[in-house]
């Protein structure tokens, strides 16, 4: 029977599953060389019930994120058995046990900051330059705004990671796990200006930062 | 008086928080290990799609489309 897999934890830091996962089917998991892998028998995904599966997943990696730091697979990843899974944690078993180690009591927070989509000054440009022009005056912009919530938030942040994506920028904050309200609170006291939008998110496990850079 | 700034909304990893479905969907299926495998889709009980994971559900936007789609013709799937 294939496995649907979930996440991978300090095998100390969590004790063996007793949560229902997707399709309401046991997590069980898989110990090896100081790592557990949560892991539940798999049905084949249902396009009717994609997002009921993925919302059950993220639930089950939220129960075991509060007890401890993960490292998720995304949804929805099979393996073919236990032995498959063994052989995984083999393979990567250096640099899982080193990325939990270090990321033990740390969380990530995610900031979304974009361009409000009915910006008039965005659909006035005329020519091929002027829009590549706007877009570069865009990224300035949108990658200051992002070192000013850095900074408002340094007290707290471990390591940050800021990059593009296809409708503004996403900022990555590393922060200790006890100190996501107070970094909540600090960040929601700011404001941006009116053509642009900002949504803090999180905690979430430190996906952006499993590797040291 | 005119506002002059947005503050900034703050979201948790609630799924019944509709501002935060979006983001851990988003989450689910784009961040973490990525292993190449496959998957069945099934719709009406019959397996259609055979593909790698990698094509199907690589972002939110695609996952939202193919939920659209099922949405809109469930009869020409059947």
């Amino acid at each position: 029977m294939s496995l649907l897999v979930y996440c991978v934890t300090e095998a100390s830091a969590v004790n063996p599953p007793s949560h229902c996962g997707v399709g309401g089917i046991l997590v069980e998991s898989v110990e090896h060389k100081g790592l557990r892998c949560f892991v539940s028998e798999s049905t084949s995904v249902s396009g009717n019930h994609v997002r009921e599966d993925a919302l059950m997943f993220h639930q089950v990696l939220k129960d075991i994120f509060q007890l401890a730091a993960i490292i998720p697979f995304r949804f929805a990843t099979i393996l073919s058995d236990r032995p498959e899974v063994t052989a995984h944690l083999t393979e990567h078993s250096e640099e899982y046990a080193s990325a939990l180690s270090r990321l033990r009591d740390l969380v990530q927070m995610e900031l979304r900051i974009q361009p409000k989509e009915s910006s008039p000054e965005a659909s006035a440009k005329t020519s091929g330059t002027e829009y590549l022009r706007h877009l570069q005056a865009r990224r300035a912009k949108l990658e200051m705004v992002g070192q000013e919530f850095r900074q408002v938030g340094a007290r707290w942040i471990k390591a940050w990671r800021q990059r593009e994506s296809s409708h503004g920028i996403r900022c990555f904050a590393l922060i200790d796990r006890i100190a996501v309200s107070d970094f909540r609170k600090e960040i929601g006291n700011m404001s941006v200006q009116l053509d642009l939008t900002a949504r803090l998110s999180g905690p979430w496990p430190a996906t952006q930062f499993l590797s040291e850079e | 008086m005119p506002e002059t700034a947005n503050n900034v909304l703050i979201t948790g990893t609630d799924p019944a928080d509709e501002t935060s479905l979006l983001d851990i969907l988003d989450h689910v299926l784009n961040a973490g290990v990525i292993i190449r495998g496959n998957l069945v889709i099934s719709l009406a009980g019959v397996d259609l799609i055979y593909v790698g994971l990698d094509v199907i559900l690589t972002s939110v936007e695609t996952a939202f489309t193919h939920m659209q789609i099922e949405a809109k013709a469930p009869q020409r799937l059947k």
